[in-house]
């Protein structure tokens, strides 16, 4: 019995050494190239969520990964010399966040896996072939907005709306996309969507105005644009007392009614599950595009009072988070 | 069609003050300074980020108007001492400046609707919010124009005008044409920024990318108060650089209205910089060729 | 044109020693503007200076104002060195007017404004009103002193005068602050020949009014000869002829022609001399 023990302890800790010996020599940092095309407090969410799903997945980072943040700014042009500047690099995998990002990225190489995070439509930015199967070496998270569950929400909570404003920037993909959802959904129900549209957060304030008085609740979706400026949505609906509906539980933290979301976060971390697999060896094309699930209702009751609207208890209970 | 003119009054008269800017350094001084679109913005985030930390609104506007008025000293010292070419000093200050606004902020974006602001105490009037805006931003107006107007008539203002129109006749009459063109830029400048000091109060929030396009918005807005006003005396263009905004933000409220896509709303500005600057153009030839008849 | 002969000289008012400026071309070479100029003037000293075109005469003229700097030599204003000092910073001891009416005075400022820029010479400019009525009042005594012309035009944009009239106006506001010495080049060389009479009479009357000491640069060499006290000929960037008091009188505009000739060794005068009929 003892020399048993004593033979299993002697390979244990054989095993032990070599395995050590070998992870050591194995143990450099994955280098992952991370690009967002501005600014902004979504995509930020994203990136924040990725780097903690990786972490929980193991990657550490400083220890077992090393992440290159680069920012286009706004700019296209910075967006592909980034991509360049990684694919140089050779980056073990880029992780793109929105949309004119992955288009640069997916331009830039056919062979170093990317995963993006927060595009609306893939297939249509034309970046995988299909969502089942991707195809190529890129995939990810896509944060289709729930738009059907959202306005269901909002007519839970106001069911007298009959027309719906909302303001959006034209010039986005995702916008564009996501107008035709919206559309589709009003005309289900019956709703009038009056649309106002703005060219740069500036002019989010004006446009919001001009449908006071034409509406009888508001959206803030998808829109990059009208994201970054949702208190200028928010004073107008406080202003002229209307429920303003939003398409992501950030955007109801910071003044909007209430929301059936996406949390960003969430879909940062998302992408960082699907990035973990493909480094312990799946290829992406393999692994189909992921959607954020839109399940996390979230009610903001000072915006309620503000806004003048009483919301039902029954909402209340079910929400997962309430903001007093 | 009321609230179409009491928001284009509003943000008019918010707004003029960048019109107001852009008289003292285009017209005044003769520098095309195009750090307008970065200072701006530096105005809203050293407001933003003063306010957020609980100052006193009044104090975060008016640190903010001397960032503005910072920003301009640097383009006018760039220019001066570093023999930079006029517009591309500007040039070079809004690149810089959108790094300087991102740093200040901390991030891209500071909400202030939870803040107290400038604007606080008129938010919570009962009656018509819009009124109340117009009236105080209308005083500021009346008031920012009255100070230029008198200071425009006084040696100093004078001596700034002289190096605008003719450098080397100031020089001669002792006037050091560097401090000139350094005042001028830190005034105009010093406008700009509390006007996106105030912007940002408005719309409830204060954007790295907020400054971006407000050279064309001011400069269009000056043309067509321009248009009604002409430019022969320094009143005359205060005036011109007040209502020509105002008249421009309800030109673009309208146009929008009736259907015109925000995103074309530049190449529309542009075409309309276009025609006033070809008006005023012809205006200045009938000019030029009724004085040379009357003339000795 | 008569004074008081100088007795033993007092200080002298300008002074340039070894001044010499030279200029860059595109190729790679170097004009001799100047070279090594000495040159003394005393309080009331009235210099005309004439020349063929490239002789220095302008640079001279802007060496002393400042609007160019010298690369050698010093410049002394009542004693002072002012050979580094900028033009503006001695804008109040030199006084000039310019040869283009176009750009001698500021166009979109008032008659008015123009000469409340130029009263403010040497002074400092605060937040004073610039025309206030005392101010005003005093401005157009001093313009209907010295140039009637201009007397009700006051309000009027400087842009809408005439060249002679701005010429005229220049000449008052270059006198108005007061100045230790007055440089004036070629300031009637752009006007026709009937203003430039005009002009010439409301410059000897602002020098007289002030007693001030003067550089008058000009092709006429009529000019030349019946103005001033004292004459100089440039050739080169050097002074080749120096005609005082005495002498001067005595010249013609044929002597002067003849004397020229044989200092620079048989060379004519320029096209744009303009000589008496």
């Amino acid at each position: 019995m003892k020399r048993v023990f004593l033979m299993g302890g002697v390979l244990a800790l054989v095993a032990t050494t070599i395995l050590v010996g070998c992870g050591r020599q194995e143990k450099r940092p994955v280098q992952i190239g991370v690009m967002q095309i501005v600014s902004h407090p979504i995509l930020d969410a994203v990136r924040d969520g990725f780097v903690a799903g990786m972490k929980q997945a193991g990657y550490v980072e400083g220890k077992d990964v090393q992440y290159d943040f680069q920012n286009a700014q706004g700019e296209m042009t910075t967006a592909q010399a980034i991509a360049r500047k990684f694919v140089s690099d050779k980056v073990a995998m880029i992780f793109s966040i929105a949309t004119p990002t992955s288009q640069a990225a997916a331009k830039a190489t056919k062979d170093i896996p990317i995963v993006f995070g927060a595009v609306t439509d893939p297939v249509g930015a034309g970046i995988v072939r299909s969502p089942q199967r991707p195809g190529g070496n890129v995939t990810g998270v896509s944060d289709l907005v729930p738009v059907h569950e959202q306005i269901g929400l909002l007519l839970e909570i106001v069911p007298k709306v009959k027309r719906l404003g909302w303001v959006y920037n034209a010039g986005e993909a995702n916008s564009q996309y996501a107008k035709k959802l919206i559309e589709a959904e009003c005309k289900k129900r019956g709703l009038i969507l009056v649309t106002a549209t703005v060219a740069n957060s500036n002019e989010v304030y004006a446009a919001a105005k001009s449908l006071v008085g034409r509406v009888d609740a508001l959206y803030v979706a998808v829109d990059n644009t009208t994201a970054s400026a949702v208190e200028s949505l928010v004073k107008v609906a406080e202003d002229a007392k209307l429920p303003l509906l939003a398409s992501d539980t950030g955007l109801v933290e910071r003044g909007a009614l209430a929301t059936i979301g996406t949390d960003y976060f969430s879909v940062g971390k998302m992408s960082a599950e699907t990035a973990a697999r493909i480094l312990k060896g799946e290829r992406p094309g393999d692994i189909p595009v992921r959607f954020a699930q839109g399940q996390d209702l979230w009610v903001n009751l000072k915006s309620a009072k503000r806004m003048g609207v009483t919301v039902p208890e029954a909402v209340v209970k079910r929400a997962k988070k309430v903001i007093r | 069609m009321v609230d179409l003119f009491a928001t284009s009054a509003e943000q008019g008269l918010v707004l003029c003050l960048v019109t107001l800017g852009i008289v003292i350094s285009f017209r005044i001084a003769d520098f095309p300074d195009l750090t307008v679109d970065g200072s701006f913005a530096t105005g809203a985030s050293v407001a933003a980020v003063g306010l957020a930390a609980g100052l006193p609104p009044l104090l975060a506007v008016g640190i903010a108007a001397v960032a503005g008025a910072a920003a301009g000293t640097v383009t006018g010292t760039l220019h001066t001492k570093l023999g930079i070419s006029k517009i591309l000093a500007g040039i070079l200050m809004m690149i810089m400046l959108y790094s300087v606004n991102l740093r200040i902020m901390g991030r891209s974006n500071v909400p202030l609707l939870d803040v107290r602001t400038a604007l606080t105490p008129l938010e919570n009037v009962n009656w018509a919010h819009s009124a109340a805006f117009i009236i105080a931003f209308g005083v500021l107006a009346l008031a920012a124009r009255g100070v230029l107007d008198w200071f425009f008539s006084t040696d100093l203002g004078l001596a700034l005008r002289a190096v605008g129109d003719n450098e080397k006749m100031a020089v001669a009459a002792g006037i050091n044409p560097d401090s000139a063109k350094i005042l001028a830029l830190a005034m105009a400048n010093c406008l700009v920024g509390l006007s996106g000091a105030l912007f940002a109060q408005t719309v409830g929030f204060a954007d790295v990318g907020m400054g971006i396009g407000m050279i064309i918005i001011g400069f269009a807005s000056l043309l067509i108060g321009e248009a009604v006003f002409g430019r022969r005396s320094i009143t005359r263009l205060t005036a011109a650089a007040v209502v020509g905004t105002i008249i421009y933000q309800l030109i673009v409220g309208t146009a929008l209205r009736l259907g015109l896509a925000p995103t074309d709303l530049r190449l529309a500005t542009g075409l309309m910089v276009v025609a006033a600057l070809g008006l005023s153009r012809r205006a200045v030839q009938r000019r030029a060729g009724a004085e040379a008849g009357t003339a000795a | 044109m008569s004074s008081e002969p100088q007795a033993d000289a007092p200080a002298p008012v300008l002074r340039l020693e070894g001044v010499t400026k030279r200029f860059s071309l595109n190729e790679g070479e170097a004009v001799v503007a100047l070279d090594g100029i000495d040159l003394e003037l005393c309080r009331g000293d009235f210099v005309t200076i004439v020349g063929s075109n490239g002789a220095g005469k302008s640079t001279l003229l802007n060496v002393i104002s400042g609007a160019v700097p010298c690369d050698d030599g010093q410049v002394s204003i009542r004693g002072i060195d002012v050979t580094s000092w900028p033009q503006h910073k001695r804008a109040h001891m030199v006084a000039v007017v310019l040869q283009d009416p176009k750009t001698s005075v500021a166009p979109s400022l008032t008659v008015e404004e123009n000469l409340a820029v130029a009263f403010s010479r040497g002074k400092r400019r605060g937040l004073h009103l610039a025309l206030t009525r005392s101010r005003r009042r005093n401005l157009q005594d001093q313009v209907v002193a010295l140039a009637p012309p201009l007397a009700n035009r006051l309000r009027q944009s400087a842009g809408s005068l005439s060249g002679g009239e701005r010429q005229m106006l220049a000449v008052v506001m270059a006198t108005l602050a007061g100045a230790d010495v007055l440089c004036l080049d070629e300031h009637c060389a752009s006007l026709d020949p009937l203003r430039a009479p005009e002009v010439m009479a409301v410059t000897d009357a602002a020098i007289h009014n002030r007693g001030l000491t003067t550089l008058m640069v000009t092709h006429n060499l009529e000019l030349a000869v019946r103005h001033g006290k004292r004459l100089l000929l440039m050739h080169h960037g050097r002074i080749v002829v120096d005609v005082q008091q005495e002498d001067k009188d005595r010249l013609t505009p044929q002597r002067l022609m003849d004397r020229f000739r044989t200092a620079t060794g048989g060379m004519p005068l320029p096209a744009r001399t303009v000589l008496p009929d």
